[in-house]
């Protein structure tokens, strides 16, 4: 046990999330590998068209993420490295795709094709869902990449351009700095999009989770579809090794320039460029779904609006009070899971917690919510199944991962000199971590936690098969009401949802914007 | 530091406290659509003071929540009552023992072909499998009359079918089967796919494709093609086969869970549910026709009375869907 395990606060939370996380799945896993058929015989059911299927999804979920980080990418530079004007507001409105749930996006695409083209061929199709998911994750992209291009100190671009062409610079200096974080979008983004069910289920597209999907709904054989999503977690997990040996000791997802000088481009050109690219892609990717979504909500006046918001008025409490708390957990567990990984360049330390988190933020909502009844709903811990803690447990599982890489990178930015310094004048280690290093990743706090809230607050798979009989929440009601529901009021909940999502994100920018300001001399 | 465990447990134990276990309650479990639903529930609340807790799921998600629920809680059970907007979920749960008898006094108005003979399930409020067509694009003669009538050239690649692999939808091909014999029923779906047939992700996206005149027609549920009909788009729909095999009738189904928690309280739910005003509170709502005789409903919900169903018996053709969801996984990736 190396000197990370045995300190008591970072004990207590891994193995907290072994027995509360980690040990329903692998119970969950051990019964679906070892009971009923031979495993053989069960492996045999897996055919040609079940690889193929897999091969597809593996192809699918990276263009995907190459296209989301290429995307990003230069959206990034447009909006962080360059004098656009508007770039403050581009940065915050091109995130809003990431507060709707990619089905109704996928709707809302459908929609606008066969506005266009009278016609959802085009739309329903393999293209298709790679357009969808890849203005889906887009946004994700834009953070991870966009903030590692501001990261980048002038100096060492400044020196480049000295000695050779921009294009020579962007090559050999600017593209290296920025590597791990272009990896890094890429390896997340090919993780949500190859768990992605509803977006190909909603298309028509038949990929390996919704073969998954089939083998729990249509044959009722769990043991098979725990089977095959044990596969996506494989390709999950060799990504990530993959990850680990190119770029472990680099940045991932910086979330400030810890006060150094970012270069700035300046020019016409790249304003008369830049400024189309990205109103266009911010029309596309923002505009067009929002307009179609108010389009058919208010079609028929406001009836149906006011009718949404009367249904959903008692979920709204609830369901903010379970995301709040979600995202305190989550943004607990990734920092302890990062805390201990600091200052420790081979990133051995500690490794084997990430590798739980990444397990947990791998498997299919639906088999973690399998895991989660067939582990708790025991006699002796019903105090956990029938309350909300076992939706906190799923959110806690599901998004740490984030949290801890977020955090993780903040923490390694941090020059080792200054926690040296308090170390010598005698500054005790509780005040060291408090006055020191929490406020200068602060910022990676918040993001971290915003991140951890509105993903909780969207989720679905996993809440909606342990959410305790009688209770509310939110994105389970829009979706049962949804099936059946006139589509004015079905889009009208959703206008809700987003409008619910962006009024405490601004809320929590203002609570959080005086302390920033507070701890400025961190860097920020 | 010290006090960051003693936080954690007093933060867990703030949302462990909302559980409790109330004897004078009922949960329930339902895959019908929550908009029609939780009124009937929510009524039930009020007149009898036992608290409803309810899981909803819906059919648009083929109910994988509710159902994959039950199956995992089957050692411990937390539901007392499925409701299930048709019988094949319902018997999938009877055939791996998670169901217990219960003849409800108020199953006796209804016809026998919609009980379970063991006791396991009972159906009330039915719907019908419809053609729903665009006025715009289909009026007189051309509007078909029978499911055959699809496989013609003129209604090529005009003919939506939601995924026959979940739902309704497979339940309407086993029927087929049963009623046509294997070979038919496979020439049958094998001519429908040669004219083009559009395999839509659900009944919703049946209704959405028809009613926006994406295709001619497509074959639904009546609670669909009435919501259709009460936004106002341009559809009619058609009984069809009513010279012929008749039209597949699909029966809500209520059934006790074994080894229920309130078993008492299951059972008053599911005579609640099973009462004809339950029946004409459906039949307002989602244009549900009644199984119990003489109950008033709105003039624009069809009467069993006036319909030919398709006789088949429903064990036996969800035992049939058992056989032939493999045939019909292969017959979608054609």
């Amino acid at each position: 046990m190396d000197k990370a395990v045995k300190h008591p606060v970072y004990a207590i939370v891994f193995l907290l999330f072994i027995i509360l996380v980690v040990i329903p799945v692998l119970y969950t896993l051990f019964f679906a590998f070892f009971t009923g058929e031979p495993l053989s015989q069960k492996l045999a059911s897996m055919d040609r068209d079940t690889w193929a299927l897999l091969g597809g999804s593996i192809l699918l979920a990276a263009s995907v993420a190459f296209l989301s980080t290429l995307a990003g990418l230069i959206l990034g530079f447009f909006l962080y490295r360059t004098a656009l004007p508007f770039r403050g507001f581009f940065r915050l409105v091109l995130l809003i795709p990431l507060f709707l749930s990619p089905y109704i996006l996928a709707v809302a695409w459908r929609d606008l094709f066969f506005v266009i083209f009278h016609d959802t061929a085009l739309i329903s199709s393999y293209g298709g869902a790679i357009l969808v998911l890849t203005t889906v994750y887009t946004p994700l992209a834009l953070l991870i990449t966009g903030n590692a291009l501001a990261g980048i100190h002038a100096g060492m671009e400044e020196s480049g351009l000295l000695l050779t062409s921009p294009g020579r610079m962007v090559r050999r200096i600017t593209f290296p700095l920025i590597r791990p974080a272009v990896f890094s979008s890429f390896i997340l983004i090919f993780v949500f999009s190859i768990s992605e069910f509803s977006v190909p289920s909603f298309l028509g597209i038949r990929v390996f989770t919704t073969e998954i999907f089939t083998q729990f709904s249509a044959f009722y054989n769990t043991s098979l579809a725990i089977l095959q999503s044990f596969l996506l977690i494989l390709v999950c997990i060799l990504l990530l090794l993959a990850e680990g040996h190119y770029i472990s000791d680099a940045p991932f997802f910086s979330v400030s320039s810890r006060g150094s000088r970012t270069m700035i481009f300046r020019g016409r050109r790249l304003v008369r460029t830049g400024l189309p690219v990205v109103a266009g892609w911010f029309f596309l990717t923002v505009v067009a779904p929002l307009l179609i979504l108010s389009f058919q909500a208010f079609r028929g006046g406001t009836g149906r609006f006011f009718q949404a918001f009367s249904l959903l008025k008692s979920t709204f409490l609830h369901s903010v009070v379970l995301a709040l708390a979600g995202g305190l957990l989550i943004v607990f567990t990734g920092l302890v899971a990062a805390w201990y990984r600091r200052g420790d360049p081979r990133m051995k330390r500690g490794r084997f917690f990430d590798w739980l988190l990444l397990l947990i933020f791998a498997i299919p909502s639906t088999v973690f919510g399998i895991s989660l009844i067939k582990f708790y709903n025991h006699p002796g811990l019903g105090f956990i199944y029938a309350g909300s803690a076992i939706i906190l447990i799923g959110y806690a599982g599901k998004f740490s991962f984030i949290s801890a890489r977020i955090t993780g990178n903040a923490l390694r930015q941090i020059p080792a000199s200054l926690e040296e310094a308090a170390l010598i004048a005698g500054v005790r280690p509780a005040s060291r971590i408090l006055k020191i290093s929490i406020p200068l990743i602060l910022p990676a706090l918040a993001v971290s936690f915003l991140v951890g809230f509105i993903f909780s607050l969207g989720e679905l798979g996993t809440t909606i098969m342990v959410y305790p009989p009688g209770t509310e929440i939110m994105p389970v009601k829009v979706f049962t009401i949804m099936a059946n529901a006139p589509q004015a009021l079905t889009s009208s909940m959703t206008l809700i949802v987003f409008l619910v999502t962006l009024l405490l994100v601004t809320a929590f920018y203002f609570l959080i914007k005086p302390l920033m300001i507070r701890y400025r001399y961190a860097g920020y | 530091m010290k006090k960051l465990p003693i936080f954690l447990l007093s933060f867990l134990l703030f949302f462990m406290a909302g559980c409790k276990n109330n004897s004078n309650e009922v949960v329930v479990y339902t895959s019908v659509d929550q908009v029609f639903s939780e009124p009937v529930l929510k009524r039930f609340e009020k007149e009898t003071g036992i608290k409803v807790n309810a899981v909803y799921d819906t059919e648009e998600t083929k109910s994988t929540g509710v159902l994959n629920r039950l199956l995992a809680e089957k050692d411990n059970p937390q539901c007392d009552v499925f409701w299930s907007g048709d019988p094949v979920r319902t018997i999938v749960l009877k055939r791996r023992g998670v169901t217990a008898p219960y003849v409800s006094p108020q199953a006796q108005g209804i016809d026998p072909v919609f009980r379970d003979p063991d006791g396991d399930w009972t159906g009330f409020s039915a719907r019908a499998r419809v053609l729903l067509y665009n006025k715009n694009m289909l009026q007189g003669d051309d509007i078909p009359r029978s499911i055959f009538d699809l496989t013609k050239e003129k209604y090529k690649e005009q003919v939506a079918l939601a995924n026959p692999l979940f739902g309704t939808t497979t339940f309407h091909m086993a029927a087929l089967f049963t009623v046509l014999g294997d070979e038919k029923a496979r020439q049958f779906l094998a001519a429908l796919k040669e004219n083009g047939l559009v395999l839509a992700s659900s009944n919703g996206d049946v209704k959405k494709r028809v009613a926006q005149g994406e295709v001619a027609c497509g074959i639904t549920d009546t609670d669909d093609a009435f919501e259709a009909m009460k936004e106002g788009d341009p559809v009619g729909i058609v009984f069809l086969d009513q010279e012929g095999i008749g039209t597949l009738i699909i029966p809500n189904t209520v059934n006790l869970i074994k080894g229920a928690p309130h078993p008492g309280n299951g059972k008053k739910l599911i005579d609640y549910l099973l009462r004809p005003e339950t029946e004409a509170l459906l039949a307002r709502s989602c244009a549900q026709m009644p199984l119990h005789k003489g109950v008033k409903v709105p003039e624009d919900v069809p009467s069993l009375d006036n319909i030919v169903p398709m006789k088949i018996d429903y064990e036996k053709t969800a035992q049939k869907l058992e056989e032939i969801q493999s045939y019909l996984k292969t017959w979608t990736k054609q």
